[in-house]
This record gives structure tokens, C-alpha cells and sequence, in this order.
């Protein structure tokens, strides 16, 4: 029996994935709460960021899924961007912010795949626009 | 053939490489596919409920079919979705949702043969009602004909009192079909009265009002209080009438709290449901009044009773008291033929009249328990030993003969049985 007691060790490897993205609505409060994965978030500041106005936060659809590393891929309709977090202690802290889209992405998604991890495929519409990694760089698209 | 030459081959090569990269690849958001797939299958199962028939079962389930040809590419990724549930879980789920209905839809189809069938058996059964109640009516007349011509003439009371018989089972059939004939009606609505709605009320409520429900059920029990006062009737009667209305009592009984909740704002009906109550207990009255009327006009004409006997117990209390009475007058050594008065009530009322023809359907019908009819035996067999003491005397003395006799047979057969002792053989 190996006692561990004050030992720091590492468990590897651990799968973070979201087996698929969620889509919720953001609440009065600009609150995100995900149901399905215990996930509660404010987006606010990330409307802010986005479109300089935090209070187009409210009823905004959020599309949210983690990667296999466990990092957080957030965007929503009309971004240009997503945005990649990794997790802290009740925080998220920009990883990377990719750009998309000029334009504002219409009708964004994300895909998960177990034989892309840890790649993450965006799309908007019904158009793949490739798959990304953390670090926010595309590994070509879906075959 | 012109040649093309390298550099533009290389060139195409090139163009086809760029085109490759500047077509966007066509895809679709998991999330996306799995929320229109839950969608359709959602409204799927919705309509499984409302699946009636066997072919709405079958339309569906192909519905479902089409369905999973659909979305089967997408499985994965519907699963990737749906996680914990899962694509297969839910098309289980909506296949036993079908069966389900599909078997239900298979047992509705049978359900309206089997009512169809029903109203075939109302339209007979009212008939035979209508019928019956015509050949009744006929009967009474024949009966007051009869009655009328009736001077000890033996062929007229041979035929009166077939008609009565036959007036009696006519009468037994009517009433059994009028319940019968209700039945099929509440039967035909496939569910409980609690179950049904306004609207299914008043469909069968409308059924018993076409089939004369209410006429008939008061024909028939007037018609059998009319039975009681024409006719002389026997305890062999009563035993068959007795059971009969209570049976009739009975089943209406039954019916009450249905026709109540189908009636539940018609004042006229509610009103004939009270009427028919009184008339059923007026003639289940009747019947026993009949009965005790009946059987005291037997025992007053022999002495037994000063007074009319009016239900079971009354004749037990009767019965013994009289038998009592008959005792205490010996033993009180009082002047009288205590033998000839025994010996006309165990001879003409005691044993024919009562232990024969009256006790079964006082048992049967009236309350009066076997160990009562005991306990009165042992009372008159008492009186008998008191009332005919010679016949007492001369049975003891015959019976310390038989015994005699039998001892001395079973001593003698005793002694010729005896082992006879064998000689010991000598070593």
C-alpha cells in the first residue's frame, strides 16, 4: 500500500473534454449557468470586450466546451473572436484570444472529436472553419 | 494531341491545391444536429400517445424508422451530446412507447368489435324484454280467465297452474335480461362511470333512455307484485321468488351509484331512481308478507299460533312457545288427549308441513338457522316422550331384550372360538 500523505504527485493523464459545446443564455445578471457541467460564469466583461457594451450580455447565447487539456473555448453570435481560458481558482484566465471573423461570426459552434483532441473544431453555420488548438492555431480542417 | 507542358501542369496542380483551401468544408454544430434530432423524437413520442388505432401505430413506426435513418450517420456525435443519455437509449424508449400503444391500439380495435357485438346484444335483449313482457301479459289474463272458470274442475287447475309456472320463469327471464341488457350498455362504454366524461355519460345515459330502462325495470317489478297477489303460492314458490328479488334488489343495487353519477344533473331520472328503490322494497315486503301470511293461515288453522307470524324469529319464538306450552301442560299433569293432540301436530303440521315444505326456505330465505330447527326438534321429541309415555315403556323393555339377546349370541360365539390347547412335543 503506498501511503501518499504529504507527497505532491501528479495523476496523468487526465481527460478534460466536453464530449460536445453547450449553448446557454446568459441571464439579467449576464450569468452563464450551465447545467450539464456545473459551470457558472460571468460574461460582461467579455461583451465588453467583444462589442464595448456589457449590457448585451443579457439573453446573449453563450457556446461554450473544454478541450481534452481542460482549456475553455467561449464565443457567441457576432463575435469576431474566441476566446480560450484556462482555469483558476474560481477564475478564468485569457489564454489566447482568436480572431475569426471580421464580421462577426453569425451562428458559431464548436465540435468535439476524441480523434482531434485536443483540438476543438469551430464552425458557423453550417461551415467548418477548422480545428484549433490551445494555443488558438488551426491544424487544417475536418476531412 | 497537343502536349501540355510542365510548368502548366505544375500551374493546375497549384490552382486545384488553392481552390481545395479556399472551399469551406461543409460541417454542422454536434450541439445543433443533437437538439433537432431530441426535437423531432420528442414530438415522436408525443405522438405515440395519442396513437389509437393499429395503423396509426404502423404510420408512426415508420415515422421512427425514418428517423433513425436520418440521424444513424450523426450517432456519435448525438451521443457526444446527449451524454449520460444516449441515441440508442432514446430510440428504446420510443419503441416501447410504440408497443405500448401499438398493443393498446390492437386491444382498442378489439374493444369496438366487442361493443359492436354489444349493441347487437342490447337490440336482442331489448326485444326479448319487449316479447316477454307481452307473453307475461298474456299470462295474467290467461290466469284471470282461468281463475274465473276455475269450479273444481281438475283439467282448468291443471292449466292454470301450468300458466303460472311458465308465468313465473317469463317473468324471472324478463327481469334477468332488463339487468343484462343495462350491463351491455355500461359495457359498450369500455370504462368505469368515474372514468367517463360528460359528454360519454350522457351518450349511455341516452342509450338507457332509448332502451326504456326505467319503463322496464317498473313493469317488471309490478308485474311480480301482481305475480304474488294473484297467485297461491307454495313454499316451493317463495323458495325460487325469494332469491329472485333479492337478486333483482341486489343488482339494482348495484346499478344505483352507476346511474347516479350518469344522471348526475337529470332531475326526471333522479326521481325515477327513488321511485324504483320504494317499488323494489314495497315488493320484497310484500313477498315476505306474502310468505308468513301464507304460512301462519296453516299453523292458526291447526292451533299452533294466536297471532299472524311476521319474520323468522317470530317463528322460532311461536313455534316454541306453543311446543312449550304443550309440555308444561303434561308435566303439570293437566286433563287432556295429550296423545292425540301430539299427535296432531307431529303428523299434520310438524313433519309435513313445516319440516318438509316450509323449512328449506326458512333456512334458505327467512334467517331461521338449523340449530333453531334443532332445538325444536329435541322440544317435540321431549313432548313426544311425555305425550305417548306407554309407547316410552314399551320401547325400553324391547330394547333390555335386543341387548340381552345380543350379549348372550356374541358370549356363546365367544366359547366356541376358544383355542384348544396343542400337546407339547417331548424332546
Amino acid at each position: 500500500m503506498i501511503v501518499l500523505i504529504g507527497c505532491a504527485y501528479t495523476i496523468r493523464p487526465v481527460d478534460y473534454a466536453f464530449t460536445s459545446e453547450n449553448v446557454t443564455e446568459a441571464d439579467q445578471h449576464g450569468m452563464v449557468i450551465d447545467q450539464k457541467y456545473w459551470l457558472k460564469f460571468n460574461v460582461k466583461g467579455l461583451m465588453f470586450d467583444e462589442m464595448q457594451d456589457s449590457s448585451k450580455a443579457v439573453g446573449a447565447e453563450i457556446h461554450i466546451i473544454r478541450n481534452s487539456a481542460g482549456f475553455y473555448f467561449v464565443t457567441a453570435p457576432k463575435f469576431k473572436n474566441v476566446y480560450i481560458f484556462s482555469a483558476g481558482e474560481n477564475s478564468f484566465s485569457l489564454k489566447t484570444k482568436v480572431l475569426i471573423s471580421e464580421k462577426g461570426l453569425a451562428e458559431p459552434y464548436f465540435n468535439y472529436s476524441k480523434d482531434r483532441a485536443p483540438y476543438v473544431e469551430i464552425g458557423d453555420g453550417k461551415t467548418s472553419l477548422g480545428w484549433y488548438s490551445t494555443d488558438g492555431k488551426m491544424e487544417g480542417t475536418k476531412k | 494531341m497537343k502536349k501540355i507542358s510542365l510548368p502548366t501542369l505544375s500551374m493546375i496542380y497549384i490552382l486545384i491545391a488553392l481552390l481545395a483551401l479556399t472551399v469551406p468544408v461543409m460541417s454542422q454544430s454536434d450541439f445543433q444536429i443533437a437538439k433537432e434530432f431530441k426535437a423531432k423524437q420528442d414530438a415522436l413520442v408525443k405522438q405515440a400517445e395519442g396513437v389509437s388505432t393499429p395503423e396509426q401505430a404502423e404510420q408512426l413506426r415508420k415515422k421512427v424508422e425514418a428517423l433513425d435513418h436520418e440521424y444513424a450517420p450523426f450517432k456519435d456525435r448525438i451521443n457526444n451530446v446527449l451524454a449520460p443519455d444516449s441515441y440508442d437509449a432514446r430510440f428504446k424508449i420510443l419503441d416501447e412507447r410504440l408497443q405500448l400503444t401499438g398493443n393498446w391500439a390492437g386491444r382498442a380495435d378489439s374493444l369496438a368489435q366487442r361493443v359492436a357485438s354489444l349493441e347487437v346484444d342490447v337490440v336482442r335483449l331489448s326485444a326479448a324484454v319487449d316479447s316477454l313482457t307481452e307473453s307475461n301479459s298474456k299470462m295474467f289474463s290467461e290466469i284471470g280467465r282461468l281463475q274465473n272458470e276455475l269450479a273444481n274442475n281438475r283439467k282448468i287447475m291443471d292449466s292454470l297452474n301450468n300458466v303460472i309456472k311458465q308465468l313465473r320463469t317469463g317473468l324471472a327471464k324478463r327481469d334477468q335480461m332488463i339487468f343484462a341488457m343495462v350491463d351491455s350498455i355500461f359495457i359498450q362504454a369500455g370504462k368505469n362511470v368515474d372514468a367517463m366524461t360528460d359528454k360519454e355519460k350522457r351518450g349511455v345515459g341516452s342509450k338507457l333512455d332509448q332502451r326504456n330502462m326505467f319503463a322496464n325495470i317498473r313493469k317488471a317489478i309490478s308485474e311480480n307484485l301482481q305475480f304474488i297477489s294473484v297467485t297461491a303460492l307454495t313454499p316451493h314458490d317463495y323458495a325460487a321468488l325469494v332469491p329472485e328479488q333479492r337478486k333483482f334488489a341486489s343488482q339494482w343495487k348495484g346499478l344505483g351509484p352507476k346511474l347516479a353519477s350518469i344522471y348526475l344533473t337529470g332531475k326526471d331520472q333522479k326521481k325515477q331512481v327513488a321511485i324504483v328503490d320504494t317499488m323494489i322494497a314495497s315488493w320484497g315486503k310484500q313477498l315476505d308478507a306474502s310468505a308468513w301470511q301464507s304460512l301462519s293461515q296453516v299453523l292458526f288453522k291447526h292451533n299452533v299460533i294466536g297471532a299472524p307470524i311476521v319474520s323468522g324469529d317470530d317463528f322460532v319464538l311461536k313455534l316454541n312457545a306453543y311446543v312449550d306450552g304443550q309440555i308444561a301442560i303434561i308435566e303439570q299433569k293437566k286433563e287432556g288427549d295429550h296423545a292425540k293432540v301430539y299427535s296432531a301436530f307431529a303428523d299434520s303440521v310438524w313433519a309435513p308441513i313445516i319440516k318438509v315444505s316450509w323449512k328449506p326456505v326458512l333456512i334458505q330465505c327467512f334467517g331461521v338457522s338449523e340449530d333453531q330447527f334443532k332445538q325444536l326438534d329435541v322440544k317435540v321429541e321431549k313432548w313426544a316422550a311425555l305425550a305417548l309415555p306407554g309407547i316410552g315403556l314399551w320401547l325400553y323393555i324391547v330394547g333390555i331384550l335386543i341387548l340381552g339377546v345380543l350379549i348372550f349370541l356374541l358370549l356363546r360365539a365367544g366359547k366356541k372360538k376358544a383355542p384348544v390347547p396343542t400337546p407339547q412335543s417331548t424332546p
